[in-house]
């Protein structure tokens, strides 16, 4: 790769299938795809795309659980140089089809199992009116969601060649499609196959969903070094006993995943007792790593890498440490420095470099180039100046944290309504619109509770619908992770003087003295 | 002991149904996975819900994908449990 030229993502699969055509590229569903297969059923495929109508820079849904022909048809858009979007099916139709039409979505493609899912969403992306439909290998079918005529805006360069879309709560209850170039993902993905030192020998277990930002090292970084992707059954993701079964039985020798699968697999999973002599490298981020668990896995897998990585979807991964073998649970853990390229900047709430605590920037070539909301990018980069004195496109990530002078950042918290679940983000304001919309809802606040239910997401609405309705209606509406742990009917919202929703109150509400009529409505 | 259906019951209560849906509609032969009816947060439940209601302690070696099937696999692993678990 010589410095100008930016890296396409289906070009790191040719290149693996001109240099390791017989090696194993793909594993999944009880099938197994070599570099010169999977690179000639993607050709194939991407010209089916084309004769389809799929032009440059067209933006395509594919909305199927995690095989080798959904990796097919990731590959085929991108290929194709459309812009790929991974959807979840799990997700329930309305969600999707709203992320149909803010991402500008003109085909979805899907598999036979996700059909019916498919139908129901592009139906209330066109409200009501069905859409055309074929199909092609594998098992692969399209819907035709934008007539030629009906297509959005062209992309400005470089998403006019092609690139990703991943989906990220966002603060109005339409999820915001994240858009990001062949490079933005390459650049990530070819800095960490050389960190993690990847080879062809690799085995790369990919457990998430393809939605999620960590699966594209699953794909791409695998397809840059040559090894072998095994994709993890679906079912398997909320059984951490057979996650660690699964990661015994097909030998693989690096993972990524959020540190509550990790946490579940010594809790529950009896990671403890299975060895797997093949696993060399154990990457995690999305959210914290509990010190003590970390120190016993550290202790446990003697000899495994760990690295603590960093980075909203809209940057990709973009910071790195790697886990000294020694260290121990009363130290902290930072998120450490920008990986190659990436400058990361800490700035004051007006905008100058501090060495306290600030709002963590991100600069470099993995930042995305925008929200798409209602078909048409929105790009919410700043020009910052860093404190080297060169000014930058950055992306202030929200996140509170501490640079120090050697670069190494570490994690304070949240600047706005965001929280994690399972390395999931979710801002607040998209759950509570949710309720807002709801037709028996005529005022809500949705929080995030404090001790002794910290951790959970509580609804409170004044309505006259119970509990379980509400949250039936919401089940429509919304992913299964973002519904609230519990729904509490009010007659009236707590305000604080100035009139506003006194969403302190609601957090600490049931359990703090402050609020004990509050703390009768929920116990009643 | 438990019954298929009382396990039915007892799973479809710690499902959130969509509107339109309830937990009537399940049966033993419900695959709960592949219908994407469970996470990991109801199966958490389920399991804590059969040790509250049912006296049942599933260990976590029981705690499979294989056994979340359906209501049916459940309840058979639940009838293979040996005595010394049950309470």
């Amino acid at each position: 790769m010589t410095a100008g030229t930016p890296v396409r993502l289906d070009a790191l699969l040719a290149r693996s299938a001109r240099a390791h055509p017989d090696r194993t590229a793909l594993e999944g569903a009880g099938e197994r795809w070599t570099y010169a297969r999977l690179d000639r059923a993607v050709d194939a495929l991407a010209q089916r795309l084309l004769e389809t109508g799929v032009a440059p820079g067209d933006r395509v849904g594919v909305h199927a659980p995690k095989t080798p022909a959904t990796v097919i048809a990731l590959y085929a858009v991108l290929r194709a140089g459309a812009v790929a979007a991974p959807l979840d099916t799990a997700d329930p139709a309305e969600r999707t089809a709203r992320m149909i039409r803010n991402a500008g979505l003109s085909l979805l493609l899907t598999c036979d199992r996700a059909l019916a899912g498919a139908h129901r969403a592009a139906a209330r992306a066109r409200d009501g009116v069905p859409a055309d439909e074929g199909s092609f290998e594998h098992g692969l079918h399209w819907l035709r969601v934008l007539g030629p005529r009906e297509r959005p805006a062209p992309l400005p360069a470089p998403t006019d060649a092609g690139g990703y879309i991943l989906f990220t709560s966002g603060s109005t209850g339409w999820p915001k499609g994240v858009l990001l170039s062949h490079e933005n993902v390459a650049h990530y993905a070819l800095w960490a196959a050389a960190e993690f030192g990847l080879t062809p020998e690799d085995r790369i277990g990919s457990q998430a969903a393809l939605t999620f930002d960590l699966t594209t090292f699953d794909l791409f970084s695998a397809a840059a070094a040559g090894a072998c992707t095994v994709l993890m059954p679906d079912v398997l993701r909320a059984f951490p006993r057979d996650v660690v079964g699964w990661l015994a039985e097909q030998r693989i020798t690096a993972f990524m995943a959020v540190p509550s699968l990790y946490h579940n697999m010594l809790r529950q999973g009896g990671i403890a007792d299975v060895p797997l002599p093949d696993l060399r490298l154990a990457a995690f981020g999305g959210e914290a790593f509990a010190p003590e668990p970390l120190a016993r896995y550290l202790r446990l897998l003697d000899g495994v890498s760990f690295y603590n990585l960093y980075g909203p979807t809209e940057t990709n991964a973009c910071t790195y440490h790697r886990v000294p073998a020694d260290w121990t649970a009363d130290r902290e853990l930072p998120i450490g420095r920008g990986i190659g390229g990436v400058h990361i900047e800490v700035l004051d709430a007006q905008g100058r470099p501090t060495d306290g605590e600030g709002e963590i920037h991100i600069a470099g070539p993995v930042v995305f180039q925008g929200y798409l909301r209602g078909g048409a990018i929105d790009d919410p980069t700043v020009t910052v100046t860093c404190r080297d004195g060169v000014a930058r496109r950055a992306y202030p990530s929200g996140d509170i944290g501490r640079i120090t002078r050697d670069g190494v950042v570490f994690l304070r918290g949240r600047r706005d309504n965001q929280v994690k679940r399972r390395g999931h983000r979710i801002d607040l304001m998209d759950v509570e619109n949710a309720v807002l919309e709801l037709p028996r809802v005529a005022a809500a606040a949705v929080v995030a509770k404090g001790d002794p239910h910290s951790g959970q997401i509580w609804a409170y609405a004044q309505t006259d619908a119970s509990p379980p309705e509400v949250l039936a209606a919401l089940r429509d509406v919304l992913p299964k992770r973002m519904l609230p742990d519990r729904v509490v009917p009010l007659t009236a919202l707590p305000t604080t003087s100035s009139g506003k929703v006194d969403r302190r109150a609601l957090s600490e509400a049931a359990g703090h003295p402050a609020a004990p009529a509050l703390l009768e409505e929920i116990t009643a | 002991m438990i019954s298929v259906e009382e396990l039915c019951t007892l799973i479809g209560s710690r499902i959130t149904w969509g509107r339109g849906e309830d937990a009537r509609s399940l049966d033993a032969d419900t695959p709960l996975l592949e219908m994407g009816l469970v996470d990991s947060l109801a199966i958490m439940e389920i399991v804590t819900a059969l040790h509250k209601e049912a006296g049942i302690v599933l260990p976590d070696t029981e705690i499979v994908a294989a056994n979340f099937r359906s209501p049916k696999a459940l309840w058979n692993a639940i009838e293979n449990l040996s005595g010394e678990v049950r309470k």
